[in-house]
């Protein structure tokens, strides 16, 4: 054989050899070698039931961890050790621990005494709050009522619930293994309490029945309950005042849990020295919970002060208001009064009467009728701009001076050219003039126009009076002296001579003057005419012969159109000066023999001869007409031949025209 | 400080309330007897250096027409079997109470108390008697509520009878 093993085992994995060599103990150990060597191994262990630190050691972190998660036996199991540990600590190098906690103690401290003056400042504004609130009055007479202390009141009305007192009480013996008590609540004794307390748990099973598992845990009394927790060796058993929430109860089951877990086998073997369980007060102590209706108070407190907020709001808007509406009532007031005053300075408005109804007011008075409705006077209407008035007039007369005159014109109804005034004494001055009719009227009138107490005409000119108007006729006309003027019966008759200039003015003006008709002057001279009548006279004394059958003058006529010329020069220097026109027809005339039409053209000529004579005289500005008027006016008649030779000439006629008459 | 539940049972009239009023405190009135039918007192002692509190189960006391509840002496340290030495019908039913106490709680420890002592005129319990519970090995006492003569040595004897701690 060769010393390398065939089969690939290494030698620690080789089976031992059978002492005996045996072939089947030689395979066996190829077989199941190496599992054998583990099972005797693990033989071996059992063999010796230990716990290795090494095994341990694998599955202690997970082990506590897994338990920590689960509950808190194992941090109430390790308490008791670590206390040990640091009081050890303590005793043996108290520095390590004060190093340690040296970075800690400094805030540790700060919160603490945070906490205590936040606690201490809670109360005394709680108490503050009580002492100076309604409420806190409110509650002060309740404990005076009732006897209580008032901070006892206090508290029963602001605690939601509170934990008062906690007992930890042997089960089996009933006697009191701890007992805690909240601040402030008088305590009673405890251990009395702890066995009556049983003893009333004794009684109710024994009175009503129920197994050993069944027991009392719920007592209530008036705002207290009594929460009583059943452990297996100790009842713990809480006073609550107040609504406690349910998850007290879990609280104190935990506590109770704990204390069991913790002196388990101090509860078993209690004889009566309750010593030991100081150790577990904190428990009790955690139940001491209390919950006040801190935000409820404020509420409470938010909801009074809203409430009084609002009703502060609603007095102020009320107030404001009522002062609001005191203003408008005396705004309204002094309006009105304004009004009233206003009204009452209106002349002839008399007011008698002032009420108020229903807030709108009514007045009555006396009006004159020369008044319109006083409240639509501008001035009026302004003052009592918002002022509710009813009136009731009645007419009556003003005596004031200016309504007296006023009533006096619209009576009288005096034409423009009257003025009447009014004196202190009543008395009506008219001064002007006026129809006499009228005047008559007016003094009639006056008397019965009150505040009249005479009409004065003296100084009134009677318009239509016939000397009145004689007078003023001749004021206006101015005759000269030798006119004379006559009225009858609004007709005015001017008599005597007078120019022409001055009758043409007359005659437009005549008509013009008040009471006067008509203008006559049949009886008047025209002194100007009359003159020029002479010069014209003059002029048509002229005739002009001529030979018969020709255009050629007569013999012994050579001087005759000379002083025809000077004739008509004088007259037309005559009608100049009285802004008269002179024209002069010159008329040519035959004799009977011959025929019409040679006499009429013989007459046409003779005509035309004298005008281009006296044309030649240097009468050249004048208007000279020829008419041809043959044998139609002779100047005489034709019996002899001398009568014919008369009636063969040529005479004039003057036209005399007023050119200012004219044009006017 | 040790803490006790020590029961007082006895016949009606015995005078275990007298006792009770005299010497302990209790902050419970009697009308706790004919309601709950018992009364919670407190008696502390100082016996050495050692405070002791016994917590007083004052039963109602027992008649024709009523039991005491022996239920209440479960977890009792001790008991004072109280007696009225003018009247010997106290005594038997003293006995009974007695007998009806171990049935339910088992043997704790007890002292038989003869209250009234002071009224001798009027003792009914003859010497044998005496005898009789002597040779029981019943602890028993004379004391009166009245003098306040042997009632302290009473709570003293249960006490040093009831095992410490």
């Amino acid at each position: 054989m060769s010393d390398t093993p065939t089969n690939g085992l290494p030698d620690t994995a080789r089976p031992p050899q059978s002492p005996n060599g045996d072939g089947w103990g030689e395979l066996r150990s190829l077989l199941v070698g190496p599992e054998q060597t583990q099972l005797d191994q693990l033989q071996a262990r059992l063999d010796a039931l230990r716990v290795y630190p090494e095994d341990v050691s694998q599955v202690l972190a997970e082990a506590i961890h897994l338990r920590s998660n689960q509950d808190k036996q194992l941090t109430n199991a390790l308490l008791p050790s670590v206390e040990e540990a640091l009081r050890a600590s303590v005793q043996r190098n108290p520095r390590v621990l004060v190093d340690t906690l040296f970075p800690m103690m400094g805030p540790a401290i700060r919160k603490a005494i945070t906490t205590a003056l936040r606690s201490m400042l809670d109360s005394l504004n709680r108490s503050l709050e009580m002492s100076l609130s309604l409420r806190g009055l409110k509650w002060r007479w309740e404990a005076l009522r009732t006897g209580k202390p008032f901070a006892e009141v206090v508290l029963l009305h602001i605690l939601s619930y509170r934990v008062e007192q906690v007992f930890l009480i042997h089960k089996e013996t009933g006697l009191l293994l701890q007992h805690v008590i909240a601040e402030s609540v008088p305590g009673q004794d405890g251990e009395m309490i702890s066995g009556m307390l049983t003893a009333i748990q004794d009684f109710m099973r024994d009175s009503f029945g129920g197994t050993e598992g069944e027991s009392l845990d719920t007592v209530e009394y008036g705002d207290r309950t009594l929460w009583i927790e059943q452990g297996p060796q100790a009842i713990l058993a809480g006073v609550v005042r107040g609504n406690a929430p349910r998850e007290l109860k879990t609280v104190f089951q935990e506590a109770l849990e704990s204390m069991h877990f913790e002196m388990r086998e101090a509860m078993g073997s209690f004889q009566g020295d309750a010593s030991p369980f100081t150790a577990i007060r904190h428990h009790l102590e955690a139940c001491l919970q209390e919950h006040f209706k801190a935000e409820e108070t404020r509420q409470s407190a938010r909801g009074v002060w809203l409430i009084s907020a609002a009703l502060l709001l609603a007095l102020g808007v009320w107030g404001v208001s009522l002062i609001r509406a005191h203003q408008a009532h005396i705004q309204a007031h002094q309006r009105w009064t304004a009004c009233l005053s206003t009204l009452r300075e209106q002349p002839g408005t008399v007011v008698l009467t002032v009420e108020k109804r229903h807030g709108a007011y009514f007045l009555s008075g006396l009006l004159d009728p020369l008044v319109q409705e006083p409240l639509a006077l501008p001035e009026v209407a302004r003052m009592c701009a918002g002022v509710d008035v009813s009136r009731q007039w009645q007419t009556y007369y003003a005596l004031h001076p200016t309504f007296v005159a006023e009533r006096a014109r619209r009576a009288l109804d005096p034409p423009d050219t009257v003025a009447l005034r009014l004196d202190d004494h009543g008395v009506l001055h008219a001064t002007g003039m006026a129809p006499y009719q009228w005047i008559l009227e007016a003094q009639k009138l006056a008397r019965v126009i009150p505040g009249i107490t005479q009409l004065q005409t003296e100084q009134l000119v009677a318009v239509d009076h016939p000397e009145q108007i004689l007078a003023r006729a001749r004021a206006t006309l101015t005759p000269p002296g030798t006119v004379t003027l006559r009225l009858d019966n609004g007709v005015l008759y001017g008599s005597g001579e007078a120019p022409h200039r001055w009758l043409v003015e007359a005659r437009k003006r005549a008509s013009t003057i008040p009471g006067i008709k008509w203008w006559r002057e049949e009886q008047l001279v025209d002194t100007t005419l009359k003159a020029l009548t002479v010069f014209k006279d003059e002029v048509e004394k002229y005739s002009l012969r001529f030979v018969k059958g020709t255009v050629r003058p007569d013999s012994g006529q050579e001087t005759v159109p000379a002083h025809m010329s000077t004739a008509v020069r004088q007259l037309v220097d005559a009608a100049n000066a009285v802004h008269y026109s002179v024209q002069i027809e010159v008329l040519g005339h035959t004799d009977k023999t011959g025929s019409v039409e040679e006499n009429l053209r013989l007459a046409q000529g003779r005509a035309e001869y004298v005008i281009a004579t006296l044309r030649n005289q240097g009468l050249t500005d004048i208007k000279l007409t020829a008419v041809g008027a043959g044998w139609r006016q002779p100047l005489q008649g034709e019996m002899t031949e001398e009568d014919r030779a008369l009636n063969r000439r040529t005479s004039l006629k003057v036209i005399l025209t007023d050119t200012l008459e004219e044009k006017g | 400080m040790i803490q006790k539940k020590i029961c007082m049972v006895g016949a009606f009239a015995v005078g275990k309330t007298s006792l009770v009023a005299r010497f302990v405190e209790s902050i419970f009135s009697e009308k706790y007897h004919t309601t709950v039918g018992v009364k919670i007192s407190k008696k502390a002692l100082h016996v050495g250096d050692q405070e002791w509190h016994l917590i007083l189960w004052d039963l109602a006391g027992e008649d024709e027409f009523l039991q005491i509840r022996t239920s209440y002496l479960r977890g009792s340290a001790g008991y004072l079997l109280v007696v009225d030495g003018t009247r010997r019908a106290t005594l038997d039913t003293a006995v009974s109470i007695q007998q009806r106490i171990v049935d339910t709680v088992g043997d704790i420890p007890f002292v038989v108390l003869f209250n009234k002592s002071d009224l001798t005129n009027e003792w009914e319990i003859a010497n044998d008697a005496f005898e009789e519970l002597s040779h029981k090995g019943w602890p028993w006492l004379k004391a009166s509520a009245k003098t306040g003569a042997g009632v302290d040595e009473a709570f003293l004897t249960l006490i040093a009878k009831m095992p410490e701690g």
